[in-house]
């Protein structure tokens, strides 16, 4: 197991991450970030909605070594 | 009553430690054992397909585990220790005794299942339709009011990791990081080495909408009798 950080900016606020969460290994951090985008960004409805969500995953040297957004589009069509 | 509290403390009379992060029961086992917290925290838990851990209920000082068997048999979820624990294992005769001849300690077992099941029932309705913040403020003021009835608040902190809320709350460990930060970064918790403490009761429940009714705290007491009826107590 190996440590990763992740540091997520909601639009609203930055949380940078010093905990650290234990996982196998590069692969299963980077699916760790992606499934936490979409939780985030529904908890933040309606507000923030013009800012991407993002995760940048950090290895146990701290090093950044991925970074995933999600962002809503949005507008009226009428 | 006397005669209550005497046969209780000859059941609690020869408790044993359990270290943190140890199964009780197994899924599908069919102990003759039920098992209740004196101190430390527990949990019942399933295992998902995928191997992750659904944590489904807390057990604290005073929580019987798994009175399930003393009536269904075989056990269809595990219970496990999640901080070191000080365990009493009661035989299912004993429980059958307590049942059978003493109405006021089968009344408060009874009693006990059903609020478990009131606090299940909350469980199902934060996983459901709580954000994740709330749900999680919410978590943290059931266990500081249920540690505080038991007086068991010491230094008012809750050992939990980002892991276990994230089994509890049915959530990533990521995701109850990012959770946990954004608490204590409104300054409604404390956390320090995996410990969260409730900063400001409060505003952590005006935040969670917490109402403590379900936890019936307050009606512990004797049977309320109808109008006209015998005393039932």
């Amino acid at each position: 197991m190996t440590l990763f950080f992740f540091d997520i900016n909601d639009g609203g606020h930055a949380i940078h991450d010093d905990t650290g969460t234990e996982l196998l290994n590069r692969d299963e951090a980077r699916k760790a970030a992606l499934a936490v985008l979409a939780p985030i960004a529904r908890d933040n409805l309606p507000d923030n909605l013009g800012r991407p969500v993002t995760v940048t995953v950090r290895d146990g040297t701290k090093r950044p070594i991925f970074r995933a957004s999600l962002v809503f589009s949005e507008g009226w069509i009428d | 009553m006397p005669e209550d509290m005497e046969r209780l403390s000859h059941v609690v009379s020869d408790p044993f430690v359990v270290s943190a992060r140890e199964d009780l029961i197994h899924h599908g086992a069919n102990p003759e054992f039920v098992h209740l917290v004196l101190r430390g925290m527990a949990c019942r838990y399933k295992i998902l397909p995928d191997g992750g851990r659904a944590i489904v209920a807390l057990m604290l000082p005073g929580d019987i585990c798994d009175l399930n068997i003393a009536i269904l048999g075989h056990m269809d979820h595990s219970i496990g220790t999640l901080t070191d624990c000080e365990i009493v294992r009661i035989p299912r005769s004993t429980i059958e005794d307590l049942l059978d001849n003493y109405p006021r300690i089968r009344r408060a077992l009874f009693w006990a299942t059903l609020v478990d099941e009131a606090i299940l029932r909350q469980w199902l309705v934060n996983m459901g339709r709580r954000r994740a913040d709330h749900q999680m403020a919410h978590l943290f003021c059931e266990l500081h009011m249920r540690l505080q009835a038991v007086g068991q608040l010491h230094d008012s902190f809750m050992p939990l990791t980002q892991e276990e809320l994230g089994d509890i709350l049915g959530i990533s460990s990521v995701h109850a990081q990012r959770v946990v930060s954004s608490l204590r970064h409104s300054g409604l918790i404390n956390v320090q080495a995996s410990r969260v403490s409730v900063m400001d009761f409060d505003a952590l429940s005006t935040f969670a909408g917490f109402e403590e009714d379900y936890l019936h705290l307050g009606d512990t007491g004797p049977a309320r009798s109808p109008p006209g009826a015998a005393d039932a107590t």
